[in-house]
């Protein structure tokens, strides 16, 4: 039976892992004798320093006659890859995923099981929640955290100087600095106190985990849109409060590049990911971030937490090895590297390493929220059912009550 | 018409603040080849160029030479199943790639050419041909037969009538094809990102594939990189332009 | 009358020539293409999603990847609007594709130059790269157009084009005729070459109008290659997928579904290969019929 073969087969994966890894000390390579493994990464990685090339250089001192083959691929098409791979029955021995889509992999049997070996990979009792989240499936861990990406309130310190505006320290406060920005440079066009694009659901979502609420919650085994609950609705309301009256940003548009805008002059905050201060040449060094505050005073309001975890294919030449990769790229060396390249770091204990401007970010890192977990989460977001509610509610199209209604019918609908 | 073109262009030659401006300028003010210079040093240039320059080779070469026989049959030739063969050229055509991509990387890993240019550009060759077919019978029906068999009554062979009055005539057709070959081989992504994987293999579309990361797209020097890629396509298309030219005068209808 | 060649016609019973030559073709495209499409059928009638790729076999189920698309009443809307879509594109390009090859055809040779020249690099611009100008062209921020339009005075705010789906898809079409432009205007202006000038002079001699010039001599120069270019089109516009996606930020909606979209996201987005194969085959069923009629008649037509 499909089921039977399918758990079987992450059986057989973990008992030869265990295997080869009792063997594993310092010379498995001689076990198996391979030549070389193949690892599946994002461009990415070039940004975080050394990290790559130290890690593979750490791998060989264990492992001296393995080469390590880095392929880059695109976000756009990887998982068309993968697929193409796994029917022929080859596979990379160590693949990037993208938080949000590795759960389908991982229940489908498509990943090892790598339970058996969290322990020895490093900080893993302080691996961020979200990224944890994502690559456990059934109780079992399929996929290593490996860098995230969190979200803050980017803004220009000089307009908030010339206004007199701190930095706010609860909702309230946000809402007034936006409404005093607006009030002074409202009359261009062009000017936004707080650039939020209406399909920006990453942002928009915070306002809902904020006041408590959730996109789905399971009830039963069963999974159910919950963006109708009081709590749900204060957050949309709060949203739609903020588009109105702060955003001049397209209210049916996404955040793609939204750093462009920010670059050009005429936005005070938007709700950015660290790396956005990258590209503002223009502003020159007048930004800074702040975490997103929370309605509770004093608090700030979880953001989300995008990043990549790091799996092994079930049909892996050399599954063994890929973890033993893995561990080293996750290794407390390497993700100290990564963590001053700027990106979060996989675990808690490291984001102190983030300093200067970008320690808000890190610290928003600690208060995250993530997608539901159910397999099916990628129908909902293929079908853009929170953009469309976005959008609609952003546009006036829709009153926040039904928007959100229709969109949790559609979200119980998908789920299952 | 050529407007994009025109920006493209310009904006490879802007510095990177200019680019992204709310208020698009129509006239660079300033000039800089900084874009053009990250873009040739962005590492995998060359040899991203030399696997490309390779495919296209042989692909084009290959399609064409093969299309052209087939299509002289087609055009001027009747046999047993010419029907069905003008209906599979079409046909295929009408094959959508991304439902072929996983069967396609199946029957290529059995064959062992996954990850090898070769097995890029037999495929390539399969999806050019059709069209390339097509294309040529349509050229070749207009060239009247009588000069074909004028040709054969003053004593040349039929590779000679071939040679020395049917492909000039073809000239404009021929140069129709090859560049669209070319430039299928040339810029095609998915296939080939799919059926290669070391990063020494990778042609001219992945490299560019990398200017796009998590960030965002590096306009600049992925401008310039498409700049500097386009350019081989407007050479080939001279120099056979040329080329041809010259021998549809020589080899002059003869009325 | 039929042209057969002398040749041919002699030695009809047993010509070797027409299977040899034919046969290098049928080899590369059954080397390649044989084993796919009969696997591409055998996928559609089965359920063949990730886990079945680990399983490494397909669960069968019939018809039933058909019967849910069938069924399903997007689809025919789908259907709809995708061949609206088509018929638009296919037009707009062919007509001024067209005019564009004639225009060509009266030029000054240098002026010719500069225009194949700009052709030709439409052509050879990487599509990510031409679709992402367009989009730019007419993005919220950014957009060049919405500048032009207020610097001639009409004051207009920063828009989002594509909220509304006609001005959507006149938009993506006008990027997808753009791109198909250098193709159809190099292929009808070689064909205007084939146009022997002698015949042309001695019309003119003979007193005919630039009308019945047209319709005696070159229309019927023309028409394989229009029969060419027309069907092409047709064929590859309907299968636009790309243009539409990265438009929409990789995000489309339901009202930008077209049948490609609607393969992808019902299928290749979600791993389900077996739906995607059936979608993959209904889209060619319906390729076929629009064109085979059609087809036959110029076919017809083109060989007298």
């Amino acid at each position: 039976m499909r089921t039977f073969r399918v758990k079987s087969l992450a059986a057989l994966s973990v008992a030869a892992l265990v295997g080869v890894a009792a063997l594993s000390g310092s010379n498995a390579a001689q076990a198996e004798n391979p030549k070389s493994i193949t690892v599946w990464l994002m461009p990415d990685a070039k940004d975080f320093g050394t990290a790559l090339a130290d890690a593979t250089t750490s791998f060989n001192r264990t492992y001296p006659n393995v080469k390590v083959n880095v392929e880059f691929q695109t976000w756009g098409d990887h998982l068309k890859k993968l697929d193409a791979a796994l029917v022929a029955k080859k596979g990379p021995d160590v693949v990037e995923f993208g938080n949000t889509e590795v759960m389908k992999y991982s229940a489908a049997g498509a990943l090892t099981d790598l339970s058996g070996f969290k322990a020895r990979f490093g900080n893993s009792s302080k691996w961020l929640n979200a990224l944890t989240e994502a690559g456990t499936y059934d109780g079992k861990l399929y996929a290593v955290p490996y860098y995230a990406g969190a979200r803050a309130i980017m803004y220009r310190p000089s307009l908030f100087k010339a206004q007199g505006i701190s930095v706010p320290k609860s909702y309230a406060e946000f809402l007034a600095a936006g409404k005093k920005l607006m009030a002074a440079y409202g009359t261009d066009k062009d000017f936004s106190a707080v650039y939020l694009p209406g399909k920006y659901w990453y942002a928009a979502m915070s306002f809902v985990y904020d006041e408590g609420g959730a996109i789905a919650t399971k009830s039963g085994g069963k999974w159910v849109g919950s963006l109708t609950t009081d709590a749900a609705i204060r957050g949309l309301n709060r949203f739609k409060e903020v588009s109105d009256s702060l955003s001049r940003a397209d209210k049916s548009g996404t955040e793609a590049a939204q750093w462009e805008v920010f670059n050009g002059g005429k936005v005070a905050m938007s709700y950015s990911n660290g790396w956005e201060s990258c590209c503002i040449a223009k502003v020159g060094t007048d930004w800074a971030f702040f975490p997103m505050p929370s309605v509770k005073a004093g608090k700030a309001s979880p953001a989300f937490l995008g990043g990549s975890n790091l799996a092994v294919p079930s049909y892996a030449p050399n599954a063994a090895l890929g973890a033993a990769w893995i561990r080293e790229f996750t290794s407390s060396a390497q993700m100290t590297t990564i963590a001053k390249s700027g990106a979060i770091p996989n675990n808690t204990k490291m984001l102190s390493l983030i300093s200067g401007a970008a320690a808000p970010v890190a610290a928003a890192a600690k208060n995250s929220w993530f997608i539901p977990g159910a397999i099916k989460w990628v129908d909902v977001e293929n079908a853009n059912t929170l953009q469309t509610m976005l959008s609609d509610i952003a546009t006036g199209k829709k009153t926040v009550a039904k928007a959100a209604a229709d969109a949790s019918d559609e979200i119980t609908k998908l789920l299952n | 018409m050529g407007f994009p073109v025109y920006w493209m262009i310009t904006t490879s030659f802007k510095p990177k603040e200019d680019i992204l401006s709310t208020t698009p300028t129509l006239i660079p003010h300033s000039f800089s080849l900084s874009n053009y210079t990250q873009a040739v040093t962005k590492e995998g240039f060359m040899q991203a160029l030399l696997n490309s320059l390779i495919v296209v080779f042989f692909t084009v070469v290959v399609s064409i030479f093969v299309a052209l026989f087939a299509s002289i049959a087609v055009a001027r030739m009747k046999f047993r199943g010419k029907q069905i063969y003008i209906a599979s050229i079409l046909i295929v055509q009408m094959l959508p790639l991304s439902a072929l991509l996983i069967p396609l990387y199946l029957l290529l890993s059995k064959l062992q050419l996954t990850d090898k240019l070769g097995g890029v550009v037999l495929t390539y060759i399969a999806f050019v041909l059709p069209f390339v077919i097509w294309t040529l019978r349509g050229f070749l029906i207009n060239i009247p037969v009588e000069l074909e068999e004028a040709g054969l009554v003053d004593g040349c062979t039929r590779p000679q009538v071939y040679r020395k009055i049917l492909f000039p005539l073809m000239a404009p057709g021929l140069v129709a094809t090859s560049v669209f070959a070319f430039i299928q081989a040339w810029n095609e992504f998915l296939l080939a990102y799919i059926l290669l994987s070391s990063q020494d293999k990778a042609t001219m579309p992945i490299w560019l594939a990398g200017f796009t990361n998590r960030f965002g797209t590096d306009w600049g020097p992925l401008m310039a990189a498409s700049t500097l890629t386009a350019l081989p396509v407007v050479i080939f298309f001279s120099l056979i332009q040329n080329k041809i030219a010259t021998g549809v005068t020589a080899g002059a209808v003869k009325g | 009358m039929k042209k057969i060649s002398l040749v041919a016609r002699t030695r009809r019973k047993k010509n070797p020539w027409p299977y040899l030559l034919v046969s290098p073709s049928l080899l590369a495209l059954g080397l390649i293409l044989c084993y796919p499409i009969y696997k591409l059928i055998g996928l559609s009638f089965e359920k063949y999603g990730l886990s079945e790729i680990i399983a490494g076999k397909g669960t069968y189920v019939g018809l039933q990847n058909f019967t849910e698309t069938f069924t399903d009443p997007e689809f025919w809307k789908i259907l709809e609007r995708t061949i609206f879509f088509t018929a638009g594109m296919v037009g707009v390009s062919v007509v001024i594709g067209a005019w564009l090859a004639h225009l060509m055809l009266n030029m000054s040779p240098i002026l010719r130059n500069i225009l194949n020249g700009i052709l030709i690099l439409v052509w050879a611009m990487p599509q990510l790269v031409s679709i992402s100008v367009w989009r730019w062209m007419f993005s919220f921020n950014f957009s060049i157009v919405t500048a032009v339009i207020n610097s001639l005075g009409f004051e207009m705010d920063n828009h989002n084009y594509f909220v509304n789906t006609f001005s959507g898809f006149l938009i993506i079409g006008g990027c997808v005729a753009w791109g198909a432009l250098p193709f159809i205007t190099i292929s009808i202006y070689a064909a205007l070459t084939q146009v022997p000038k002698e015949l042309l002079e001695a019309a003119e001699i003979d007193g005919a109008n630039s009308r019945q010039v047209f319709r005696t001599i070159i229309f019927p120069i023309l028409l394989p290659v229009y029969i060419i270019i027309i069907s092409l089109s047709v064929i590859w516009d309907f299968q636009v997928f790309s243009h539409i996606w990265i438009f929409l930020d990789s995000r489309p909606s339901a009202e930008y579904y077209t049948i490609a979209i609607y393969a992808f996201q019902k299928s290749f987005g979600l791993s389900e290969y077996g739906m995607g194969a059936a979608i993959s085959l209904i889209m060619i069923l319906t390729l076929i019929t629009i064109t085979g009629y059609y087809l036959r008649q110029m076919m017809k037509m083109g060989s007298e």
